[in-house]
């Protein structure tokens, strides 16, 4: 599974891989995602929550496989201040729940201290 | 001991040139210190230090000429601001005092006044929070101030054909409100015309606002097709209350 950790205001911390599933987690809660079902090409239908206490779209923005079978999946990464873009695609093996994915742009100017979520807390 | 006072000075009133006897000044004393002659009440800022014996002070000395009298050279001052520190066994210690109080009021004032000397390094903080904050994400950028308002702005965002009339995109905003906000919808026209034309009304419209989310739209009395929500994007804007 690929995976691509965009920065959002997401309550959710880090996240976990088990083949196709995704477990979330949240507040102290946990929940898993199995997106083994989606097909080539199918668009992707917002995650049903029933457990974290968030918007489905802060927890998998978005996913699909592609013609060889591999699922692409939008993760979310929770930032404060400062400008935050997008991670580069990466392997969902090579996930550090402790990694701060989202990169922070030094070129443009913002008000107070940069934070980004991880596992951790707060950095 | 923050003073360098051993041996002593002669000060010449009228001439900013104080000549020591038994100093060792080179070691001990650079610029910018403050020079005093015990019981004068008054301090000097040493412009140089020329030699063991001799120091070149930023003024004239104003008071009596004398010879072999008591001195001391203030040596310790806080970092950065300089204000002058005081040390157990120093004399002229009221001197001293003065002489910080007046600098720490010229800081104040100087503060107060705004500018440069303003200017602070960090956002200064109101009851913990910095008195503005701001930042972006890929639900768009907000600020936040610390007496509690908030605004976000999504980036354009292309829609997605729900139906007939309607085509929409759900709002993430960049960061939670604590209460429901006010958001308003905006069309980004970007001349593209194949619905908007061939349809007689259109309403841009928002619903579902929540304090984490809110749904834009442009809804029309029907007619588009999919492709049409591929066509201008639209952009939200939402103000409201972080705590």
């Amino acid at each position: 599974m690929k995976i691509t950790v965009i920065p959002t205001g997401t309550p959710v911390t880090h996240y976990a891989f088990s083949g196709e599933t995704i477990t979330a987690f949240c507040k102290g809660e946990q929940e898993d995602f199995d997106l083994s079902s989606l097909v080539a090409s199918a668009e992707f239908q917002s995650v049903v929550v029933d457990t974290l206490d968030t918007s489905p779209s802060q927890i998998i923005r978005a996913a699909y496989r592609d013609e060889a079978g591999e699922l692409h999946v939008t993760l979310c990464q929770g930032v404060g201040s400062g400008h935050w873009e997008a991670s580069d695609e990466l392997d969902s093996e090579s996930y550090n729940p402790d990694t701060a994915y989202v990169k922070l742009n030094q070129e443009k100017e913002f008000s107070g201290t940069p934070k980004v979520t991880t596992r951790q807390g707060a950095m | 001991m923050s003073q360098y006072s051993t041996g002593t000075a002669t000060v010449t009133n009228g001439s900013a040139t104080v000549t020591g006897t038994n100093t060792l000044w080179l070691a001990n004393v650079t610029a910018g210190d403050s020079f005093t002659v015990a019981g004068d009440g008054v301090m000097y800022d040493v412009a140089s230090v020329d030699s063991d014996t001799q120091v070149t002070l930023s003024v004239a000395y104003a008071g009596s000429t004398a010879s072999g009298v008591v001195y001391a050279i203030g040596t310790g001052f806080t970092v950065p601001d300089s204000f002058p520190e005081m040390s157990q066994g120093d004399i002229e210690t009221a001197t001293i005092f003065t002489r910080a109080m007046r600098k720490i009021q010229g800081k104040f004032s100087s503060i107060l006044a705004g500018g440069a000397n303003a200017n602070f390094t960090a956002m200064p903080q109101v009851g913990g929070d910095p008195i503005v904050e701001s930042g972006s994400n890929a639900d768009g950028e907000w600020t936040r101030w610390a007496d509690g308002k908030q605004t976000c702005e999504s980036p354009q965002t292309a829609m997605s054909f729900n139906y007939a009339s309607n085509i929409k995109f759900t709002w993430v905003y960049p960061v939670a409100f604590i209460s429901t906000p006010t958001v308003v919808p905006i069309l980004v026209y970007t001349d593209f015309y194949s619905a908007y034309r061939t349809t007689t009304t259109t309403l841009q419209y928002v619903r579902n606002i929540f304090t984490t989310s809110a749904t834009i739209g442009l809804a029309s009395d029907g007619g588009w097709i999919p492709a049409d929500a591929v066509g201008d994007p639209m952009q939200g804007l939402a103000s409201g209350r972080w705590k």
